[in-house]
């Protein structure tokens, strides 16, 4: 048979899975990008690989489309010359050809409607899928609709994007069907182009037939018209093969219309679904088998048991436990609150959440803790009791109890993350109606841009950020609303960790003396946490201190940083973003805040002094009247932006309004609501040592979150006041 | 039930980073000791009551955090401390080498006369022992000032050393001391039963 079946040949021959694969993956590709469901429309995507990483060994021609329309591919028949036309003709005879090519058209039609079928077959399973995920039918449509209109086919348009795609970097190497492999396949490797041709169109053959056709670039007539058909491969090649094979000029007709088969790659790739889940911080992931609640912190199994023996229901014991270190001495320990007692604020600031989290700050103003159990603690404990009287053969207490709690959890994510979808989707669909960057720009602390332009928009995005910000959106919010998107250079990251293998030939005792205490402290963070102390979050953690403290050698590395970058890394997928986080962070405290000798931030404490002895002037008495010294209480809340003190998801919620809202005078806003909030219990101690003990665990003592804001937000602190305060405290200490 | 106590003595502890501080004091004060224990920033505080010679001694013990930049912090504490435990660690010259640099600050902070105590801590890690017993010993001696290695981990010579450092305190004050120390700093009415509670439970 003559070379010029090929390709319907191709056709019949690929009639197995891979060519279908292929087929169906081209075809619907952008059905799947329509349907993919978004979460924030309005943020704007993180990089994509093809801006960030151009692949070095793409040659720079292939940077731009090969031709400018697909009329002008010289392989098509209709472009060869009339004399090669007529040799053609010649040689396999005008009957030949004619059916040959109406045979290819019918194979076409057939495989078009295959396609069709096939691609409305794959709508409909997303479709369902996406309702199963509780995304609404009308959602669906719009998206779809507004896909619609946007992606109106241009062939040409189609080809040279899957093109440029094609010559990137695709971070993974498993995506066999990269066109280029086909190319590869089809020309070099007869063996392994199994399903492409069949025994007579072999490379050698389709050469020999290209030479016969006519001149080099127009002889390709083998490609007739049928080329998008062709199939994928399954043979992995190096990409230094693919590139070569493209190299080769004669190939590039095959090389572009393979493209089009072959736009399966996704767009983009969120950074977060190319890391491996074990390295993910615990809050992005969703199942573990440890006993850990949904930030990671491991449940304190001694203590637990303890109490369960001490008492018949295990649940109530915790409740209890906490009203008991409220007398005793319990140990100092804010930070590793992860043990029960912090556990049993957890409980009760995740329910009283999920009440309320239609209204951000609930109304009902819950009085603070005092020696009746608040309401929310209540409602969980019977709701917990209820399960566990079903299940307490099968079920130990503490595992039921964080089921309870990720169970909480999850459905109060759940809320919170539907009303910011419906919020960020109205930003969206306000920018898709205005100018781009009018005013749904989330950029600067408190959507700067935001409030003059849109107040009402604003106002509500006010009320979500003070409701708490999902897990899922946080580390995007955070990003924007701090300033650590806009500051972020890429490759800074690298480059500032790489000077490290370097700095031994000009040795900086600072550096080193900022290095070894980062290693010191690295084990002595979170150790609590599974991410953390001896967990794949350690390394991370060194890299982000390290970084930090070599981006800003004045500061270098201060003790509290290593809290606050654990955090961070708790929120947010990857290191670099952590990172810029941190140093967004530190960018909304004065400048020399954590620089040694710390005098700002020791004049800090005695601008809050100040702010007691205005607004509550009774604690202050008494505190007077006890030789209390304000500093050794509060140094450390200020010092670690109170992630020292309070536990993660308090402290989550705190630094939502502090990097997206308020910044620094937020933190004495929450530093006078937690004295606020047990001024009964304070007032009553009456000795010094009662009262540091019970104001250094004052973390594990917040039942409710949303109270703790409410009653923070209620002081009319001004950042300009703030400013005018410390300036006087600093005189004052210089 | 009627556990007054007559003598308030306030203690601070001092030392490098990572030489073990908060360790010692959770194990003098909880009785406890944890591998994962969390880096110390700004000041923490432990009370810990104790019988000494038949007298109730309550022991008010500040932890402070080693790094560099905090001493400027740490040492408004000096002033008002009975007794300083500066801490070292056995398998850390550096940490011994600034032992000086500590005392020093004592001597510019604290007020004169203070009690002093010199620690070298981690003695249960004794295959990467690097400072000698008989080094520091020598130091100290020179100093005029008691020493002891302790392990927070095994509770090795715990308890002496807060007990050292409390009977040297209430030697120096003596009586005068036990009418003066509890007026000037506490109000003593009315916090004894749940103060009582907690040692008995802790």
């Amino acid at each position: 048979m003559t070379p010029i079946h090929s390709d319907p040949l191709q056709c019949e021959a690929v009639s197995d899975e891979d060519s279908h694969g292929s087929i169906k993956d081209t075809v619907s590709s952008p059905v799947s990008t329509q349907t993919q469901t978004r979460p924030a429309p309005v943020l704007r995507p993180r990089k994509s690989y093809n801006s960030a990483h151009t692949n070095p060994h793409s040659p720079a021609p292939y940077d731009t489309p090969l031709f400018s329309s697909l009329d002008e591919m010289p392989s098509a028949l209709h472009n060869l010359s009339d004399e090669s036309l007529a040799k053609m003709i010649d040689r396999h005879g005008g009957m030949f050809l004619v059916r040959q090519l109406s045979r290819d058209l019918a194979q076409r039609e057939k495989e078009v409607v295959v396609m069709r079928k096939q691609h409305e077959d794959r709508e409909r399973e997303l479709k369902t899928m996406l309702v199963e995920c509780d995304v609404s039918v009308i959602e669906i449509e719009r998206r779809l609709s507004s896909m619609r209109v946007t992606s109106v086919v241009n062939p040409d348009h189609v080809i040279n994007e899957a093109l440029q795609e094609a010559l990137v970097d695709v971070p993974q190497e498993s995506e066999s069907r990269s066109l280029l492999s086909i190319t590869k396949t089809l020309w070099d490797s007869p063996r392994s182009a199994r399903s492409l041709l069949s025994v007579k169109s072999s490379s050698a053959s389709l050469k020999s037939f290209m030479d016969e056709g006519g001149d080099g670039n127009n002889s390709g007539s083998a490609v007739v018209s049928t080329s998008a058909i062709t199939t994928s491969s399954t043979t992995t090649n190096t990409r230094e093969e693919e590139y070569s094979s493209v190299k080769n000029g004669s190939l590039n007709n095959d090389t572009a219309t393979n493209m089009s088969t072959s736009s399966d790659p996704p767009r983009s790739i969120e950074m977060t679904s190319i890391f491996d889940p074990s390295m993910a911080p615990p809050t992005l992931q969703q199942s573990r088998d440890l006993l850990t609640d949904r930030y990671g912190f491991k449940y304190d199994w001694k203590r637990s048991q303890k109490e369960s023996a001490r008492k018949p229901v295990s649940i109530h014991s915790t409740e209890d436990s906490t009203i008991d270190n409220t007398s005793s001495f319990e140990p100092v320990k804010s930070s590793s609150s992860s043990t029960s007692s912090s556990d049993q604020s957890k409980t009760t600031t995740k329910s009283s959440e999920s009440k309320t989290t239609s209204k951000p700050i609930s109304s009902a103003f819950q009085e603070p803790p005092s020696r009746s159990a608040p309401t929310a603690t209540v409602s969980l404990t019977t709701n917990v009791n209820n399960n566990s009287v079903s299940n307490v053969s099968k079920n130990t207490p503490v595992k039921l109890l964080l089921s309870q709690l990720s169970h909480i959890h999850d459905t109060q994510q759940k809320a919170q993350l539907q009303n910011w979808t419906e919020f960020l989707n109205t930003l969206s669909t306000l920018a898709s109606e205005q100018d781009e960057n009018a005013c749904t720009n989330l950029l600067g602390l408190g959507g700067v841009s935001l409030r003059p332009h849109n107040p009402k928009l604003y106002k509500s995005f006010v009320s979500l950020v003070l409701g708490g910000i999902p897990v899922k959106l946080r580390p995007q919010i955070w990003s924007q609303c701090s300033g650590a998107e806009s500051i972020t250079i890429p490759g800074l990251y690298q480059e500032l960790l790489t000077d490290s293998n370097s700095s031994a030939t000009d040795y900086d005792p600072i550096a080193a003396q900022n290095t070894s205490q980062i290693d010191l402290d690295l084990y002595r963070t979170m150790p609590h946490n599974i991410f953390f102390g001896k967990g794949p979050g350690v390394a991370k953690l060194r890299n982000v201190l390290v970084a930090v403290s070599r981006h800003n050698p004045d500061t270098g590395y201060c003790q509290g940083m290593n809290i606050m970058a654990a955090v961070l890394l708790l929120a947010f997928p990857t290191e670099e973003d952590a990172f810029w986080a941190l140093v967004a962070l530190t960018n909304l405290l004065p400048t020399d805040y954590l620089a040694p000798p710390l005098l700002t931030s020791r004049a800090d404490q005695r601008v809050l002094k100040s702010y007691i002895v205005q607004h509550l002037p009774q604690i202050n008495q008494h505190m007077d009247q006890l030789e209390i010294d304000l500093e050794a209480i509060t140094f450390s809340w200020f010092l670690s932006c109170f992630a020292d003190t309070l536990p993660p998801e308090v402290l989550f919620r705190i630094w939502d309004v502090f990097l997206c809202l308020e910044g620094m005078s937020f933190l004495f806003k929450t530093a006078l609501a937690l004295f606020k909030m047990h001024k009964s219990q304070l007032l009553e101690f009456d000795s010094a040592a009662d009262f540091y003990t019970y104001i250094k665990n004052v973390g594990d003592k917040v039942l409710s979150v949303d109270n703790l804001i409410k009653t923070a937000e209620e002081f009319d602190i001004t950042e300009a006041d703030v400013e005018k305060r410390r300036k006087a405290a600093l005189a004052d200490l210089q | 039930m009627n556990t007054e106590y007559d003598y308030l003595f306030k203690l601070l502890l001092i030392g490098d980073s990572g030489v073990g501080k908060s360790c010692l004091l959770l194990r003098f004060a909880d009785d406890t000791y944890t591998d994962s224990y969390i880096s110390t920033i700004g000041v923490d505080f432990k009370i810990r009551t104790l019988e000494l010679e038949g007298k109730t001694v309550k022991l008010q013990i500040w932890d402070t955090a080693g790094q560099e930049r905090f001493r400027t912090i740490t040492s408004s504490y000096y002033r008002g401390a009975h007794g300083i435990i500066v801490v070292y660690d056995v398998t850390d010259q550096d940490t011994f080498n600034n032992v000086k640099t500590w005392f020093h600050e004592i001597d510019r902070y604290a007020t004169e006369g203070v009690n002093k105590l010199l620690v070298g801590n981690k003695s249960d890690i004794t295959d990467k022992k690097v400072v000698e017993y008989t080094v520091a010993k020598e130091f100290a001696d020179s100093l005029g000032i008691p020493f002891l290695e302790t392990s927070a981990k095994n509770a090795t010579n715990v308890e002496q050393a807060f007990l050292t450092m409390a009977r040297q305190i209430k030697e120096r004050m003596g009586g005068a001391a036990e009418n003066t120390a509890a007026k000037a700093n506490v109000n003593l009415r009315g916090q004894n039963v749940s103060q009582g509670s907690s040692s008995s439970c802790c």
